[in-house]
């Protein structure tokens, strides 16, 4: 099991791949620093990623555009999606809930929201 | 009977505020709260009863007499609810937003109540009435479940009036805030593991520096919304990072940077140099402030990331103190120790105590700072050594203001721009003496550095009566290196004089006697000074001499030159 999380900054893939691995230390993690990387690590994996954490601040195309890449797709639309922002923008949190996402993490998160979250979606 | 009317058959109410209360009871209730208490129902109408004080609120109602009036208080039945609380064309967005919302919550039982309530968009509506001023109105919303426990079937929406308590928290967030910059650099410094420290501080960097380099060229930009967009993502990141990481400091000043950009956001084609200003100031304080992060975590924890040679290497430098002096402090944090021993703090101990780690502190920072002359010494003898090397001759070289004080960090990197600019001013300006005698100057040649203070800069001028720059010697180098063409060189304005001597392409060309010009080691100089937040100048009279001058602001961490411009650009003081 395999989790996608897509965020640009290194620091905070550094923080997320950490608490992850204190966890769940069987459960892979896939870094992708752009929308156009998540496409191709998505592409390219065989049903391992069972859960992605898309970061709404992207350079590039924003983080929402890959949620509608996902839901045109019948094989991946199934993945859960937890959104992160540094803010507590409400506004795109409630369209990214409308937009499919199954919840959302506002930086700064305690280990124990993320824990809180993840066990929703991956096996104790 | 309270029962039927709300529409509760059977159903499993969270609150219960109608379940067991009869209905006299809950209609005086409703009648003299002075609360906003209504029912929302999933097509998004207010049903079943709710208290007056709503309907005079939201619905217009004018407030009664004594006896309560059932009309009243059945006023906003069957109203939207959206558009009661946000009427208006000019708030349509915020009520489609509360709409999408109230979707949200009455359809996904997938999601936590927590996780819904987090994200109600309208927590607080303004109302102003006549007679009664502006008030705040607070809204928290309680779900009321059906039978399973699990689809929510309706709202309790609940308003309070909160204009006073608002203004309490936000004298106590400012006041919290102040202490919480003090402690939080150390404390969250020692928290964090070394290599995300390392990393933070080192990626912090690089976006701050990238940002500083599109803030600059900003007003020259056909498309500004793109790079306003990217400085945008980048602070946002910033401020991720460091919230992320318990920087609160930095987290804050990130945000304020966000919303001095908003500005420019909304208007990209208004942007110029003045409009980039106060977010230029604004990213110069994130650069301060990381510089802080960098200091401590250096101390703490040795984790300072390599910044790259233009910086140099940061070197541990040592300042002589008087044993006596060293005692007298000693002296100050034993007595400062003895105060807070008194348990407990009298009003009186408490100022003492205060006042005794002021003057600590103030001694300790003094020790700091040396006269400025330590700084100059060295440059006589460099001077009379160069000229030897190069065959000129050479005045004893004068200085002037070694008096003033200043902190040796700024000291130290300064010594290395000056060096630079003492020893191209000795090589490059001053003739030789045949040259000179013929122009019928002195045979020796000149150089004096002054040092004085205006307000909060520390002002340097390096002057030689040498040969001064021949423009058109400059123009000619620029060319050959392909850095203008001839039209331009024709027009060459004393600013971009200096661009050119001052640009690294520039310098590190190979000299030849036909056209070597000032130049070397002037952009490392300018760099430098620029780094420290001053300006850089050169005044020159071809075949009289030249005068470089630097102002650099004094204080370490104090605000920039005034005007500092993000452009490099020179200009006589």
């Amino acid at each position: 099991m395999k989790v996608l999380v897509v965020e640009d900054s290194l620091t905070m893939c550094k923080i997320i791949g950490g608490m992850i691995a204190t966890d769940w230390p069987d459960v892979g993690v896939v870094d992708a620093h752009t929308v156009d990387e998540a496409r191709q690590a998505l592409a390219a994996d065989d049903h391992g990623i069972g859960l992605i954490l898309l970061d709404c601040n992207l350079p590039g195309a924003s983080g929402l555009t890959l949620m509608d890449h996902l839901a045109a797709d019948e094989r991946l639309k199934e993945i859960p999606v937890l959104v992160i922002s540094a803010d507590l923008d409400k506004a795109l949190m409630i369209r990214a809930l409308r937009a499919g996402a199954r919840g959302y993490l506002t930086k700064p998160f305690e280990k124990e929201d993320l824990r809180g979250e993840l066990a929703r979606f991956l096996n104790p | 009977m309270a029962v039927k009317r709300l529409g509760y058959n059977g159903l499993h109410s969270r609150r219960g505020m109608a379940e067991h209360a009869n209905s006299g009871w809950t209609s005086a209730l409703l009648a003299h709260t002075p609360q906003v208490v209504l029912l929302v129902g999933s097509d998004l109408r207010v049903e079943g009863e709710h208290s007056r004080f709503a309907a005079e609120v939201l619905g217009g109602a004018p407030a009664d007499g004594d006896a309560p009036n059932p009309n009243a208080q059945g006023a906003l039945v069957g109203r939207d609810y959206p558009e009661l609380l946000l009427p208006g064309d000019d708030r349509a967005e915020a009520r489609q937003l509360l709409r999408d919302w109230l979707e949200l919550v009455f359809a996904r039982s997938d999601l936590e109540w927590k996780t819904l309530a987090e994200l109600n968009p309208c927590e607080q509506i303004e109302l102003s009435e006549s007679g009664r001023g502006t008030h705040l109105l607070r809204f928290s919303y309680c779900p009321l479940a059906n039978a399973n426990g699990r689809t929510i079937e309706r709202l309790l929406v609940l308003g309070s009036d909160t204009t006073e308590r608002r203004d309490l928290e936000e004298q106590m967030a400012a006041r919290e805030r102040e202490s919480q910059e003090k402690l939080d650099i150390a404390a969250q410094i020692l928290k964090l593991d070394v290599s995300i420290l390392r990393q933070f501080l080192s990626e912090t960097r690089t976006l701050i520096s990238e940002m500083r380099a599109r803030l600059a060229g900003l007003p020259f930009l056909p498309d500004r919304a793109d790079a306003l967009n990217t400085i945008f993502r980048k602070l946002h990141t910033i401020k991720g990072n460091a919230r992320a990481l318990g920087f609160e400091w930095l987290g804050r000043e990130a945000h304020a940077a966000e919303d001095a950009l908003s500005p420019l956001r909304a208007r990209p084609d208004a942007v110029d140099a003045t409009a980039v200003k106060p977010v230029g100031e604004r990213v110069q304080t994130l650069y301060r402030i990381i510089q802080a992060y960098e200091k401590v975590a250096d101390e703490v924890v040795g984790a300072a990331p390599d910044r790259g040679e233009a910086r140099g290497r940061r070197k541990d430098l040592a300042v002589p103190v008087s044993l006596g002096r060293l005692e007298a402090l000693l002296t100050l944090v034993q007595g400062a120790r003895a105060v807070a021993a008194q348990r407990p703090l009298t009003a009186d101990a408490e100022e003492n105590l205060d006042s005794l780690l002021a003057r600590t502190e103030a001694a300790l920072g003094a020790i700091r700072k040396d006269p400025v002359r330590r700084l100059l010494r060295r440059f006589p003898k460099m001077v009379a050594d160069l000229a030897e090397e190069l065959g000129k001759q050479v005045q004893e070289t004068a200085i002037l203001g070694g008096d003033l004080l200043v902190d040796v960090h700024l000291l130290d990197r300064l010594g290395d721009a000056l060096v630079h600019i003492v020893r191209n001013a000795v090589d490059h300006g001053i003739e030789e003496s045949a040259a000179r005698l013929a122009r019928g100057k002195p045979e020796a040649g000149r150089i004096e550095i002054e040092v004085h203070e205006h307000r909060d800069q520390l002002v340097v001028e390096v002057r030689d009566d040498g040969r001064g720059v021949d423009i058109k010697q400059v123009a000619r180098k620029a060319i050959a290196l392909g850095l203008i063409d001839e039209r331009k060189a024709a027009v060459l304005d004393p600013n971009e004089v200096l661009d050119l001597l001052t640009s690294p392409g520039f310098t590190t060309a190979p000299t030849t006697t036909d056209i070597s010009g000032r130049g070397v080691g002037l952009d490392v100089a300018r760099r430098a000074v620029e780094d420290l937040g001053g300006r850089f100048f050169l005044e020159s009279e071809p075949g009289r001499g030249c005068c470089v001058r630097l102002w650099v602001p004094l204080a370490v961490g104090a605000p920039d030159a005034a005007g500092a411009p993000l452009i490099a650009g020179g200009g006589s003081a």
